[in-house]
């Protein structure tokens, strides 16, 4: 059946009527779907002469060799009724869900005709606020994946789902479950824990285990033992004046990033000089986008955070002379040991941030990574409780979350000690990939080889589908029915926006394949969340089920339950070097190592592409005798890895972190991008702990969108492009009194005037863009959305490397202060738009010109490829296609496909133009969207109001950090973040005039610790 | 006797006879004509030699050549910062070379210089062909070459046309323009001697093709009444287009706003940089010509110790350009400007600025001294580093500006692929292939102009010292 399928329509049609006409068979057999009779001989029916025959043979020639001039013939058939909601052209948006480890985001899908095409925000659910993270949005390359599996698997061989069911129906599952094993992924869905409910209660003797590499589960249990009752910790930044995060990276990696974002950028946005911020503290071992974001940071070794939080529950306790605030009782604290500070962290420190946070009470919030171990976590609580913050109105809020499961490395420990005693016969894993992910230790792939059947459904045929016997193809979120929940509890909706792209089933459809009933996912999913159609209406149109959040039980600290937690596991300090192991800002656990935005998105700090390293501090690798792309050999109780050295200033020393998910073969893109880290992660020390590093020979070329030169010793380097006025900033205190003059460094506003009459751009729609640079956390989802939206094809590591990056937006990083501990300051750079575009002077042929409602243009197929408006861009905005990267990218030729056979080209937007190689592109402001929403106001008849048009970086952007609109209408949002006195250009003396411009950055440092 | 006419030519070059040797008008047209007459069995065996070495380097940049376009613009290594690289390096290096031929021609010919006779053909030669190497990069830089003629103004049905504020469009018009005059002007210069070719030949088709060649060329008084104005005039058309094409050919970078491009000395630089340069590839290949074909008597040392000169003045003159770009950069007080001056100096990029300045302002200086300019070896390794200096200079030009402009974060480092190497050794294919086969089958040196400077062309003269 496959192979027919493969066949062109073009290809069967031609011979199939040249065989007939040869055979000299009855016409009245022939196929329907081809003419009979190509050439129309008519007469002498059913012979053909020499003549006719020749002439059929040329024809038919002829023809398939026009096929293969141009792109392939496919045949296209309309609608013979219309569906009215359909418009060709015109896209359709539904809402859906998509999910992360517990984590969902609601999102509003871009389809056109049928075919999924954007990600894009969906406001009124809780988890997305109105942004999405580039997570999501690259979850529409995954869907065009062409190294996806198309069918089932057996034992590595191709198969089919009658042969899987006919194989599982002939081995069934003892009555009771006995010797049957199902591991699933950690999940927060009503439909899924309804299937789980009815999996126990069916087979009870079987063994279940959820898990998943990176997971919050520490974080529960630790608060689990310290209420004493499982219940989860939410968050609400929202109010938040004081936030400590110790090793969380919660604005990027950590659960919710996308709502805490939204929630920790309004709580920075200042619109006047009388607006207040809230101040962040952060401690952490390596750079992370929240470290970027911090007021105050400390370099703290991921072991040395328990010590850092017994000192800080000491101080609360016991306040010094000058902290000014009331001493806290802080529940269990004398099984809190006393550890000394780390390096990096003094009393004074200790003693600010415990001052600031009583201080802020309830709107204080302390939050914990991760990576810290349920003990540091129970005592969080403790904090948090003694701080107020988990009052009624306190940022903390605890639920209890019964449609939940955590991942569990007890679970699966137990599970692989059954599958060991040989007590599991069937084994069924619907989702997780532990082959590549549990703990080194576990030896998980010699275990799994014991078992008699085994079976694995996932997205791709992965390191643990190589051990199964059966392989099944997963269904993406995109292609199937769900119902996860927010961690406030709120129930979303996840509808499939196309029918499954291959042979493929949902985990809910898996889990009731087991359960014998092979019901659909909507039917699972209606039974759970959308009892009357009223209600399955309004969830499936808002993506939400509205009043669905859980009640705030309050919760109080069980002090001994905490105790028993403290005894049980104490807090420790760290070991002499370590290492830190966590998902990768980009790839995440892995899951995106085969999608190529993804590997080409610039790591947030290292800007880092297409692989994985060893990252130290300068003085660590000073100490090591390494430097950048040296080899090192990183060595810990699971293995010992070899990795490439990258030097981050501002990463803790003594310390290592290596990202996980990179090094997998999943298929043409993942091939050879970076190492493979888990075997790194051990059971007792899974994100990390005791390691050693030592140098070795070679070095091992990485490739990154800013090149490290810049940050070296070049002292000479450091001053000439440190003073540049590129970020503007100030401290808050300065701001609210001196404004606009208290912005550093100064910047050289020219008052020449043109030489001669310059085009005044004052009739109709002006656009421009503002991007606030104090709530931009560099998290790097508008580039993300732009390459999504703006069909930006992957270039590749090699090319990655020479720096033909096409991202049209980028974000700068830079660093502030000294080399071992300093500041981040980011910066998204889109096209200016300048009124007076240096590229438009310089192009010889006017590929780039004005159009009159101020936008920079390019004409594609006017440009020849000069480069020199790229050369003349003193922003650096121009991106040029040195090769067909479209055609040639690295996802493509996979399984012997072309450019035009792959499913790749379904991600692509049909609004906007593929650029050929040869050709200057740039960011446009999103031509496509304005020209869209002009015709609709047209047809309205009416003005286009604000709003009508946003860019994909500034839907996306979680944080609201990228304003647009009309500069015209003084009303708009846009106008008036310009008339804002932080509102400043890029290099105004270059007299550009710049339509996209910044306003600076707010610091908000604690005056006990400024200076 | 010898010892005291080597003591006045110690005491006054000028005094020196431009010919030297036993000639008369027979053995002038015997000497230089023999070289292109030789039947082709005859040719030295050492031509066939260097042919067949140029022929396959040029034959390697057509095929690179393919490669580009059959790959893209990516086979080079340029990238996001560095949109141009050792192309437009090439580029502005071959034209730079291409402005002594017409210097010589042109600009001595009207200041009335007549030790320029025996040198300017070559190095009129040498210009078409340097300036036919530069003319092979801008047409394979871009990136979509089969639209490369959307630079010219041609009428279309869609009324397109070119951007005539893009300096890019200037230099199209430029280069084509000298090209296209220095062409005519080598070629009117050759008609005297094309008919001198022709009548001298012994073999029919040498009369037919140098007959064309010659248009008819009679030596009458009209003949030679026309041509000397016709000579004059494209002298005279052909002088300002040596100040022109590369004052254009600066303006790409001058018109730009890139700090280290921006910058008004770039026309005068350029020039004098071009003058240099060709001047210096004038002695290299002089040299060896000389010694080959045994020219000595007419390229001689005072024709070399005159170009010695001029590349010191001119090679000073490029080292007061640096000095003065940096003077301007503290001036201006823009730290963007200084930054680039003071990165070039210092940075990634250190050791091809001090490359440029070594071989360009200090090993000229050697100059200073008579035995130098006056010593074949020197002159020949001399001229060489200053080649070498010159492509340099275009390199610390074109990517160094380019790589650390306006914002640091997009700044990068340029690294050459193995094509961009093989392109420019083999424009040196493509030009050593040009010049071999002019001196295979064109008089190497103008036999009319230097007959006019021997002393048997002016009887008057000969007459008043009795």
């Amino acid at each position: 059946m496959s192979s027919m399928n493969q066949e062109s329509p073009a290809k069967t049609t031609l011979w199939r009527a040249a065989d007939d006409a040869l055979s000299g068979q009855d016409r009245s057999v022939a196929t329907p779907t081809g003419p009979a009779d190509p050439i129309g001989s008519g007469d002498n029916a059913g012979e053909i002469d020499r003549r006719s025959f020749m002439k059929l043979m040329g024809a038919s020639m002829g023809l398939a060799g026009l096929t293969s001039c141009r792109r392939p013939v496919q045949t296209i058939v309309p609608y013979s009724t219309q569906p009215p909601e359909y418009v060709p052209g015109k896209p359709v948006y539904f809402a859906t869900t998509l999910t992360r480890d517990g984590e969902a985001v609601g999102v509003l899908v871009e389809s056109h005709e049928g075919r999924p095409t954007k990600i894009e925000p969906n406001p009124s659910h809780p988890g997305s606020a109105g942004g999405v993270s580039s997570f999501e949005l690259a979850s529409i390359l995954t869907l065009a994946d062409p190294d996806r599996p198309r069918d089932v698997t057996y034992t590595g061989g191709d198969s089919t789902w009658d042969a899987f069911l006919e194989d599982w129906r002939a081995h069934p599952v003892a009555p009771n479950g006995l010797g049957l094993a199902v591991l699933v992924d950690p999940y927060h869905s009503a439909a899924i824990q309804a299937e789980m409910v009815k999996l126990k209660a069916k087979y009870p003797a079987a063994i279940t285990a959820a898990w998943a590499p990176v997971s919050d589960s520490n974080i529960h249990d630790g608060q689990k033992a310290a209420m004493g009752k499982a219940v989860r910790g939410v968050p609400d930044l929202t109010d938040a004046k004081v936030i400590l995060a110790l090793d969380s990276d919660f604005l990027h990696l950590e659960t919710d990033a996308v709502r805490h974002t939204k929630a920790f950028a309004d709580g920075r946005r200042v619109h006047g000089r009388k607006d207040a911020m809230n101040r962040l503290y952060v401690a952490e071992h390596s750079f992370s986008v929240t470290g970027g974001m911090a007021d105050h940071r400390v370099r703290v070794r991921r072991s040395d955070i328990p010590a850092v939080v017994a000192a800080l529950a000491r101080r609360l306790a016991a306040p010094k002379s000058g902290d000014g605030f009331t001493p806290k009782r802080i529940p269990g604290l004398a099984a809190i040991p006393e550890l000394p500070l780390p390096a990096g962290v003094t009393d004074t420190w200790i003693g600010a941030v415990a001052a600031d946070l009583a201080q802020a009470g309830k709107h204080s919030v302390v939050l914990a990574g991760r990576g810290q171990s349920a003990s540091v976590h129970a005592v969080i609580a403790a904090l948090n409780d003694a701080l107020g913050n988990a009052a009624q109105d306190g940022t903390l809020s605890y639920v209890e979350a019964p449609d939940a499961r955590d991942s569990s490395l007890t679970e699966l420990t137990g599970l692989v000690t059954a599958m060991n005693s040989g007590a599991i016969t069937t084994l069924v894993i619907v989702g997780p990939n532990p082959v590549l992910t549990a703990p080194a230790d576990l030896k998980f792939a010699e275990a799994l080889e014991k078992i008699e059947h085994s079976v694995h459904l996932s997205h791709y045929y992965d390191e643990t589908s190589e051990f199964c016997k059966w392989h099944l193809p997963r269904s993406l979120e995109l292609e199937c029915w769900g119902t996860p929940r927010t961690t406030d509890g709120t129930i979303g909706i996840t509808q499939p926006l196309i029918a499954p792209l291959h042979h493929s089933i949902s985990e809910l459809e898996a889990l009731s394949l087991l359960l014998g009933n092979a019901e659909s996912g909507y039917e699972l999913c209606r039974a759970t969340v959308g009892k009357n159609d009223a209600a399955w209406k309004s969830i499936l149109h808002n993506g939400v089920a509205e009043g669905t959040k859980y009640g705030d039980p309050y919760a109080s600290i069980n002090e001994t339950s905490l105790t028993a937690q403290l005894k049980r596991q104490t807090l420790t300090a760290g070991p002499d070097f370590e290492i830190a192991l966590a998902a990768s800002p980009t790839l995440y656990d892995g899951r995106f190592a085969n999608n190529g935005w993804m590997q080409e998105l610039p790591s947030p700090v290292t800007k880092l592409v297409w692989d994985n390293a060893a990252i130290v501090s300068p003085a660590t690798a000073r100490d090591l005798g390494v430097s950048q792309e040296d080899l090192v050999t990183v060595t810990t109780a699971g293995t010992t890895l070899t990795l490439p050295v990258f030097v981050l200033p501002g990463h803790s020393d003594k310390s290592v972190s290596v990202d996980l998910g990179f090094g997998r073969n999943l298929g043409a893109v993942a091939e050879g991008a970076g190492v493979n880290a888990y075997p790194l992660a051990t059971s007792a020390a899974y994100s990390g702990g005791k390691a050693k590093v030592t140098k070795t020979s070679g070095t091992y070329p990485l490739s990154t969108t800013q090149k490290h030169h810049n940050m070296d010793g070049n002292e000479l380097v450091k001053k000439i492009s440190g003073d540049r006025p590129l970020i503007l900033e100030a401290d808050l205190l300065n701001f609210a009194e001196k404004g606009e003059s208290a912005l550093t460094p100064p910047v050289h506003n020219p008052t020449v005037g043109a030489l001669w009459k310059e085009h005044e751009y004052t009739e109709g729609n002006q656009w421009g863009m503002a991007i606030d640079l104090n709530v931009c956390t560099g998290c790097n989802a508008c580039v993300t959305a732009c390459q999504s939206e703006n069909n930006i094809p992957v270039v590749g590591k090699e090319n990655a490397g020479y720096g033909r990056e096409l991202h049209w937006i980028r974000t700068d990083r830079y660093f502030k202060g000294d080399e071992d501990d300093p500041e981040l300051r980011v910066q998204p750079v889109p096209c200016m738009h300048c009124e007076m575009a240096p590229c438009e002077q310089v192009c010889p042929v006017g590929a780039t010109s004005h159009t009159k409602d101020g936008l920079n243009a390019m004409t594609y197929n006017r440009c020849i490829g000069t480069r020199y408006c790229a050369n003349n861009c003193p922003y650096k905005v121009r991106r040029f296609n040195f090769f067909n990267f479209t055609k040639n990218g690295p996802e493509t030729n996979v399984r012997g496909e072309t450019a035009e056979t792959t499913t790749q080209k379904l991600s692509q937007n049909p609004d906007v133009t593929v650029r050929f190689r040869g050709v200057m592109e740039k960011c446009t402001y999103c031509v496509q969207r304005i020209s869209q929403a002009r015709i609709s106001a047209k047809v309205d008849g009416r003005a286009l109001k604000d709003g009508d048009v946003t860019t994909a970086c500034q839907q996306a952007c979680p944080a609201g950090a990228i304003a647009f609109g009309d500069i015209n209408d003084k009303t708009s949002h846009v106008s008036a973040w310009k008339a804002n006195e932080r509102n400043y250009a890029l290099l105004p003396e270059l007299l550009t005039r710049p339509r996209t411009t910044y306003m600076a950055r707010l610091r908000n440092p604690n005056p006990r610790l400024n200076g | 006797m010898a010892e005291m006419a080597e003591m006045a030519a110690a005491t006054d070059t000028t005094q020196e006879p431009l010919v030297q040797g036993n000639h008369d008008f027979h053995s002038v047209s015997d000497t230089i004509g023999r070289i292109a007459e030789q039947e082709l069995a005859k040719t030295p065996i050492g031509w066939y030699v260097a042919f067949t070495i140029s022929a396959s380097v040029a034959g390697l940049l057509g095929l690179q050549i393919f490669w580009l376009f059959w790959k893209g613009t990516g086979v080079w290594g340029l990238n996001n910062p560095a949109g141009w690289g050792w192309a437009i390096v090439n580029f502005v290096f071959w034209v730079g070379i291409g402005h002594a031929g017409t210097l010589i021609s042109a600009i001595l010919f009207l200041l009335r210089q007549q030790w320029r006779t025996s040198i300017n053909r070559a190095a009129e030669a040498m210009t078409l062909f340097a300036v036919v190497c530069a003319l092979v990069f801008p047409g394979i830089h871009v990136g979509r070459v089969w639209a490369v003629y959307y630079l010219f103004p041609l009428p279309n049905q869609m009324a397109m046309w070119p951007n005539f504020r893009s300096p890019l469009l200037w230099d199209v018009f430029a280069v084509n323009t000298y090209f296209t005059v220095s062409l005519l002007f080598w070629y009117v210069g050759l008609i005297p001697d094309w008919a001198t070719m022709r009548d001298r030949a012994t073999n029919r088709w040498r009369q037919i093709i140098y007959g064309l060649l010659a248009l008819g060329w009679r030596s009458s008084n009209r003949h030679w009444s026309n041509y000397e104005k016709a000579y004059l005039i494209l002298a005279g058309i052909a002088t300002p287009l040596v100040l022109s094409v590369h004052t254009v050919v600066s303006f790409d970078f001058a018109v730009s706003i890139l700090p280290g491009w921006h910058t008004t000395i770039f026309p005068p630089y350029f020039v004098a940089g071009a003058i240099f340069s060709g001047f210096a590839m004038v002695i290299t290949l002089m040299v060896v010509v000389r010694w080959i074909y045994g020219l000595q008597s007419f390229i001689t040392m005072r024709h070399l110790d005159n170009m010695a000169k001029i590349i010191m003045l001119t090679g000073m003159l490029v080292g007061y350009a640096y000095s003065c770009e940096f003077f301007i950069a503290w001036y201006s007080g823009s730290p963007y400007e200084s930054g680039i001056f003071l990165l070039r100096a210092s940075d990634q990029y250190a050791w091809a600025y001090w490359i440029m300045v070594t071989c360009n302002v200090i090993i000229p200086q050697v100059f200073w001294f008579r035995f130098a300019r006056r010593n074949l070896v020197i002159l020949f390794v001399v001229s060489i580093f200053v080649n070498i200096g010159m492509w340099f200079e275009r390199f610390v030009i074109t990517i160094t500006s380019l790589s650390q402009d306006y914002m640091p974060s997009s700044w990068d480092y340029f690294s050459p692929t193995i094509i961009d190497v093989g392109m420019f050794v083999g424009s040196f294919g493509l030009f050593f292939t040009l010049f071999l086969l002019f001196l295979r089958f064109v008089p190497v040196i103008a036999i009319a102009e230097v007959k006019g400077v021997m002393p048997e062309a002016d009887p008057h003269n000969y007459h008043d010292e009795h």
